[in-house]
C-alpha cells in the first residue's frame, strides 16, 4: 500500500492517531500530527512511498503538535517531539512541514549508528555512487536535484548512509531540500517538478522540498558501490570542471562533516578510509546545471571501462 | 638531551595514499594528516623514545634523505605540532 491510496480522510485519521508509518529506505517513520500542513506536505511529497502496517515497528516516532501555552492564541507554533523528548524550540506553525523533514533528518542522524553517516548527497549511475559533500549554500542539493532528473538515481539528499565496511551506500530516498535561488533554478531545469509549498522566513531562508522520481523509490532496497567523492561548488558562469583532490584531505573533510564519525571511533575511521580508498576524489565547480550533468554523465560512462582505484 | 616519546595511551592506525598519511589515534579519537617527514617521525617514536639526534638519523635513513639537507628544524616543527595534539612529548632525563 502506498500513501496515495489513502483517502484524505483516512490519511488525516491515521496521522491524528499516530498510525501512519512511512517507509523510506531502511527506515520506518511513524508520524503523528493534526496539523493540516503536515498532511498536505506528505500527500504531495510521499504519495508513492510504501506504508507499513500501523501496528508494525517503526524506527522513529515523530509527533508534530501545536504549541501549548498562551502563545498559541496569536502566534501559533509547532513543536516536535520524539519518544517524549522535545529537542528543539517551537517554531511558527507555518514552518510545520519543513520542520517535519528536519526532524526526520535529526532522528536518523542521532540514532542510525549502524551506518557511518556523512552530511552529503548521494546519486548513482551504472551501479556506481557519487558522494556529493559540501557545506550548505555550495549548490550540493541543486546539483543533486538536477542529476536525479537526468538519469541518475537518488540515494540521499542530506545523509549518506555508508556501511561500516565502507563498501556500500544504502538509499535514504527522501524529498530533496531546496532553498532560496535554487528553487527557481530547479523549477526551470525540471519542467513539471513537484514541490511542497515554499516556506519563507526560516533560519535557512525560503525553503521547499521536491518530490523525487518514483524510479528511486522502486529501488530503495538496492545499495550502490562508492566510486567518487565529489566536493561541488556553484560558481556563477564558471565552466564545469573536475580537479583531482588528495584522498587524505578528503578523509578529513568528510570526517568533519559526518554526524557520527567521532562517535564510531576506529570503526568510523575504517569505514571512511575504505570509502575514500575506493573512490576518486574531486573538487567540482559548475555554473550551469546542463554542463554539470554532461560532465557527470561522462564520468559514469568512463567508469564502465576503467578499473576502480 | 630531551628524549621524545609517543604518548603511552596513543594507539595509532595508519592509511597512506601517495605522499599523504592519515593517522587515527584510537585513544583520543583524533584524525590527522601527515607528510612523509611527520609520518616517519611518528612511526619512529612508535618504536620507542628517541633524542632529536637519534630521531633525525632514523628518519633520514628511513626516507633516504640526502645528508646535505638539514632535517632537524623540520622534524622539530612536526614534533611541536604533534605535541600540541598530545600525541608526543619531550622528557628530560
Amino acid at each position: 500500500m502506498i500513501l496515495a491510496s489513502l483517502t484524505d480522510a483516512s490519511l488525516r485519521r491515521r496521522l491524528a492517531e499516530g498510525d501512519l508509518v512511512v517507509r523510506a529506505g531502511p527506515f520506518g517513520y511513524r508520524i503523528k500530527s493534526t496539523l493540516p500542513p503536515i498532511a498536505d506536505g506528505l500527500r504531495v511529497l510521499y504519495a508513492d512511498y510504501p506504508l507499513a502496517d500501523p501496528a508494525s515497528f517503526a524506527d522513529f516516532s515523530l509527533v508534530m503538535e501545536p504549541g501549548a501555552g498562551i502563545h498559541r492564541w496569536w502566534r501559533p507554533q509547532v513543536r516536535f517531539s520524539t519518544d517524549g523528548f522535545y529537542p528543539f524550540e517551537p517554531l511558527p506553525q507555518s514552518h510545520a512541514y519543513p520542520q517535519l523533514e528536519w526532524a526526520m533528518n535529526w532522528c536518523v542522524s542521532t540514532r542510525a549508528h549502524q551506518y557511518l553517516m556523512l552530511h552529503a548527497a548521494v546519486v548513482e549511475r551504472n551501479g556506481f555512487a557519487a558522494v556529493l559533500a559540501a557545506p550548505p549554500g555550495s549548490g550540493k542539493s541543486t546539483l543533486c536535484a538536477g542529476l536525479v532528473h537526468r538519469g541518475w538515481r537518488l540515494l540521499s539528499d542530506e545523509i549518506a548512509l555508508v556501511s561500516l565496511d565502507g563498501a556500500s551506500i544504502t538509499p535514504a530516498v527522501r524529498p530533496i531540500s531546496l532553498k532560496n535561488k535554487s528553487i527557481e533554478v530547479i523549477g526551470a531545469f525540471v519542467p513539471g517538478a513537484v514541490f511542497s509549498r515554499t516556506t519563507h522566513g526560516t533560519s535557512k531562508g525560503s525553503v521547499t522540498h521536491m518530490k523525487i522520481p518514483v524510479s528511486a523509490l522502486d529501488r530503495m532496497g538496492e545499495t550502490a558501490v562508492p566510486r567518487w567523492v565529489i566536493f561541488p561548488k556553484y560558481v556563477a558562469d564558471a565552466p564545469a570542471e573536475l580537479v583531482q583532490r588528495p584522498r587524505g584531505h578528503s578523509v578529513l573533510e568528510l570526517g568533519s562533516n559526518s554526524f557520527n564519525y567521532t562517535l564510531l571511533g576506529l570503526t568510523g575511521f575504517e569505514a571512511l578510509t575504505a570509502l575514500v580508498g575506493a573512490s576518486d576524489c574531486y573538487q567540482f565547480s559548475y555554473g550551469r546545471l546542463d554542463d554539470a550533468v554532461a560532465l557527470f554523465d561522462r564520468l559514469a560512462d568512463a567508469a564502465l571501462t576503467e578499473a576502480p582505484p | 638531551m630531551a628524549r621524545w616519546q609517543l604518548n603511552e595511551l596513543a594507539v595509532l592506525h595508519w592509511r597512506q595514499w601517495q605522499d599523504e598519511w592519515v593517522i587515527f589515534d584510537e585513544s583520543s579519537g583524533q584524525t590527522l594528516i601527515a607528510d612523509a617527514l611527520m609520518a616517519a617521525s611518528l612511526m619512529a617514536l612508535e618504536e620507542g623514545a628517541l633524542s632529536l639526534t637519534e630521531l633525525e638519523a632514523q628518519v633520514r635513513d628511513d626516507l633516504q634523505w640526502p645528508a646535505s639537507e638539514m632535517l632537524a628544524p623540520r622534524i622539530v616543527t612536526g614534533l611541536e605540532f604533534l605535541s600540541g595534539l598530545g600525541l608526543v612529548r619531550a622528557e628530560n632525563p
